[in-house]
């Protein structure tokens, strides 16, 4: 700790592989992030910029996947991510991820999406704006990353007192999961924080179209309304429509603005488009899509339905009352008489047919309306049970969930019911994107029907996040990425005194069983459940193959905290003399810190054998000698009587041979005499 | 009776010596006639003794002329009967002597023999546990000592 004021604690800085010191004294609140809080960060060596160090809290699961990329990101209009970390950060002594980056020198454009600023001029909007963030999408888009959180209020200038604008981060959170629902498409609005997944780079150029707008007004155009209104006057309207309303935009911005908010992703702007109106190409403004209206409406909770979109969200919100509806055939019939719509129609008939034959998880209606809301509205997001991700958000939805100690209940329904497949079915084409999400949804289903340790969610959760940390309750604290992370915060776990009884629950298994591919899984069933010598021993099993793998090569505390689990597995050894040297020598081996000498101690089937066949020898030896010395007992109780004939003989036996010695010596004599 | 004109003849030669036998042996005849035991021990053990004081007097008859005033003479002092009913009752004394004594070993015997077993039985408790005799109940009192 550095000098501390009276009544105030300070913290040291702390180091990010010794180039980067973070200073948990200076915090930047106008710089948190959806990840963590800011700090200021000194830089050792990179001198030249101001920084400042996001600090993930673990809240919300942060973008590992995309880090390494965005890395190597260097663009005047993009903030830049100079490095990423793992420290141990005193403050309250956790683990922490801590992400390097520029620091603007200036404020965010807007601080909120509430607040009101002057409107930007049409040429300073495409100078400042439109240009640099289309060639900065073009560079994150050439790395395969999709931004997600292009928005007013993630806009810096860059200078202070200058112009030029930078577009802040989007690593420290899941994709979009703080983007307004104005900001975002109508489908990815539609899905819930956590389960829109990663999106397209039409998803960045449409929150491209909408920041737009909102600069070129100065203000939120819909900020009367909620987002459930913004949301449904999208849907109703359409984008442009609803967001621009009366403004007034120039024809000359229209075109673009049109293009960017266009619903339809083909017919949104791409960047191509975008780079080419911005070189001076001019185009008509496209016509906002209308989509099909019904010729009669479709009441349902009280309101009239004109268009499938809104009526899905509708159905989505109250399954109970949808469901009876749907059976009754009423949604068929306004399909196909007030829609004339017969090809939705037999969509929907389809979803209706293959509900009832889709698993048993959940209820029957809440699988009915999810998949009858998908024929509704194929590209809108996965709805059931209030639950709404897009095919691609589930995973980040589970972290989510799982995270914030949620039940995860309701989305492991969506897996076992096989929403997501119905979902690539009912898609109007067919693109080859699905081909891997439903090969992969198809192995999380029988993964999920997989009850023991190693199995179910919590597996699933790893396999559908592969950068996500283990967000085990043992290893609180912690930042666990790798199997090689994971064996040394359990060793580090080992020392203390409020351990678990055992270092693997349920969700260090699936971590290590979604991480460790070559890991044998029949192990893991062993692990709950099983006797606690075959327990411990698949225990041992696992975390000494993740040793030998991945390292670390010395494991002292968690050796000498499973030596003291495995104290069943010497017991199995008979001969107290080899269970002795057996614990000697694991005792040994937890010094050493080598998981896979004391796995080999206790699984060695040689010596298992050899130990079991002396075992019954002995047992066989000392039933024979109980034998014996019973006869031994009998013998002296029937002394009397064996002594009696046995000392007769012996008598008669002595007396002949002392007869006949004696009737030698005497003829002996006899005829010497003679 | 071949045998019987043949017997004839020799005891009338024999006839000193028959009368020192017959007489000699009669402990034998009675420990035969005593004795129940089908093995008939107790005549083997007396009348092998016996046996021995009469051929004592039987040699010195045969030396000296086996004639029955020799016969009758010897058996007229009394050192020949002490010799020949003291051998016979030397033969009694084992009869008697040697069981117990037999007894005595056989049990110092079976004893020896049963604390070596039983200490062979410790050894393998040791070595293997209480569990190798087989009683769970007897396991858990070894444990607790």
């Amino acid at each position: 700790m550095a000098n501390a004021a009276p009544g105030e604690v300070q913290y040291e800085p702390i180091s990010l592989a010794g180039k980067y010191d973070i200073l948990p004294d200076m915090p930047l609140p106008a710089l948190n992030g959806p990840g963590g809080p800011a700090y200021a960060v000194r830089g050792i060596r990179e001198r030249r910029m101001e920084l400042f160090a996001l600090v993930c809290n673990a809240g919300v699961p942060p973008r590992m996947e995309i880090l390494s990329a965005m890395r190597g990101v260097e663009h005047p209009a993009m903030m830049r991510l100079l490095d990423f970390g793992v420290v141990d950060w005193t403050p309250d002594g956790s683990r922490r991820l801590v992400l390097i980056l520029e620091k603007p020198g200036g404020k965010q454009l807007m601080p909120s999406l509430a607040d009101t600023r002057d409107p930007m001029p049409e040429d300073q909007l495409t100078r400042l704006v439109l240009l640099p963030l289309c060639s900065a999408l073009k560079e994150t888009s050439s790395r395969g990353i999709v931004h997600g959180d292009v928005r007013p209020t993630n806009l810096f200038i860059r200078e202070n007192g200058g112009n030029a604008l930078m577009l802040g981060e989007c690593v420290s959170g899941l994709p979009s999961y703080t983007q307004p629902i104005m900001i975002l498409t109508i489908e990815r609005a539609m899905a819930q924080p956590g389960g829109r997944g990663s999106g397209t780079v039409a998803d960045d150029l449409y929150a491209l179209g909408v920041t737009a707008l909102i600069l070129l007004l100065g203000r939120n155009p819909v900020k009367q309304l909620d987002d459930d209104q913004v949301l449904q006057a999208k849907v109703d309207r359409g984008s442009y429509p609803a967001l621009a309303g009366s403004s007034r935009v120039s024809i000359s911005l229209m075109e673009p603005l049109r293009g960017l908010l266009s619903d339809d992703p083909k017919q949104r702007w791409t960047l191509n488009d975008l780079d080419l109106w911005l070189s001076g190409r001019r185009l008509s403004p496209k016509q906002p899509q209308v989509p099909r209206k019904a010729a009669r409406p479709f009441e349902f909770g009280g309101t009239d339905h004109w268009h499938c979109r809104a009526l899905a969200r509708a159905f989505a919100r109250n399954p109970s009352a949808a469901a009876p509806m749907i059976d009754a055939g009423e949604l068929d019939r306004w399909l196909r008489r007030s829609l004339g719509d017969d090809a939705r129609a037999e969509v929907v008939g389809n979803a209706i047919t293959t509900a009832a034959a889709a698993g048993r998880a959940g209820s029957h209606e809440e699988r009915l309306v999810g998949r009858v809301g998908m024929a509704l509205d194929p590209a809108a997001p996965i709805r059931y049970k209030q639950k709404s991700v897009m095919v691609d958000g589930l995973g980040g939805a589970l972290a989510d969930a799982m995270i914030r100690g949620e039940s995860p209940q309701a989305l492991a329904e969506i897996i076992a019911a096989q929403l997501p497949m119905f979902w690539v079915n009912v898609q109007p084409e067919f693109r080859p994107e699905h081909v891997p999400i439903v090969q992969s949804y198809d192995a999380q289903r029988s993964i999920l029907e997989r009850p023991g340790s190693g199995f179910g969610i919590e597996r699933v959760l790893y396999e559908l996040n592969p950068m996500l940390p283990c967000i085990s309750q043992m290893l609180r604290g912690q930042f666990v990425m790798t199997p090689h992370d994971l064996l040394q915060a359990l060793d580090q776990v080992a020392t203390h005194s409020d351990r678990s009884r055992e270092p693997l629950d349920r969700h260090i298994a699936a971590f290590l069983a979604a991480r460790c591919r070559k890991l044998d899984e029949r192990l893991l069933g062993l692990t709950a459940g099983a006797e606690p010598v075959r327990r411990v021993s698949a225990i041992l099993h696992i975390l000494s193959d993740a040793q030998r793998r991945y390292g670390p090569a010395e494991l002292p505390h968690l050796c000498a905290w499973m030596v003291e689990l495995i104290e069943p597995a010497f017991e199995r050894f008979h001969n107290r003399t080899q269970r002795s040297r057996l614990k000697a020598e694991a005792e040994k081996a937890a010094h050493d810190g080598d998981l896979t000498v004391i796995m080999r101690l206790i699984d060695d089937p040689k010596a298992i054998r050899k130990d079991e066949s002396g075992f019954a020898t002995a047992q066989i030896t000392y039933q024979k000698i109980n034998v014996e010395v019973e006869q031994l007992h009998r013998e002296v109780a029937g002394r009397a009587e064996m002594s009696e004939t046995l000392g007769r003989q012996v008598a008669a036996v002595m007396s002949s041979v002392l007869a006949t010695a004696l009737l030698v010596v005497i003829v002996l004599l006899t005829l010497t005499r003679a | 009776m071949p045998v019987l004109l043949l017997l004839l003849p020799a005891c009338i030669v024999f006839m000193p010596t028959m009368l020192l036998v017959v007489v000699g042996m009669i402990p034998t005849a009675v420990a035969y006639i005593v004795d129940r035991d089908p093995e008939k021990t107790a005549p083997i053990t007396v009348g092998s003794l016996n046996f021995v004081g009469v051929m004592i007097y039987a040699i010195d008859l045969w030396q000296h002329g086996n004639t029955m005033a020799n016969a009758t003479k010897a058996l007229g002092k009394p050192v020949p009967w002490l010799v020949m009913y003291g051998a016979a009752a030397i033969g009694w004394a084992l009869y008697y002597g040697i069981p117990p004594a037999v007894g005595a070993w056989m049990a110092m015997r079976a004893e020896r023999r049963i604390t070596k077993e039983v200490e062979r039985q410790r050894e393998l408790r040791e070595e293997w546990g209480p569990e190798v005799a087989g009683d769970p109940e007897a396991d858990k009192e070894d444990e607790e000592h």
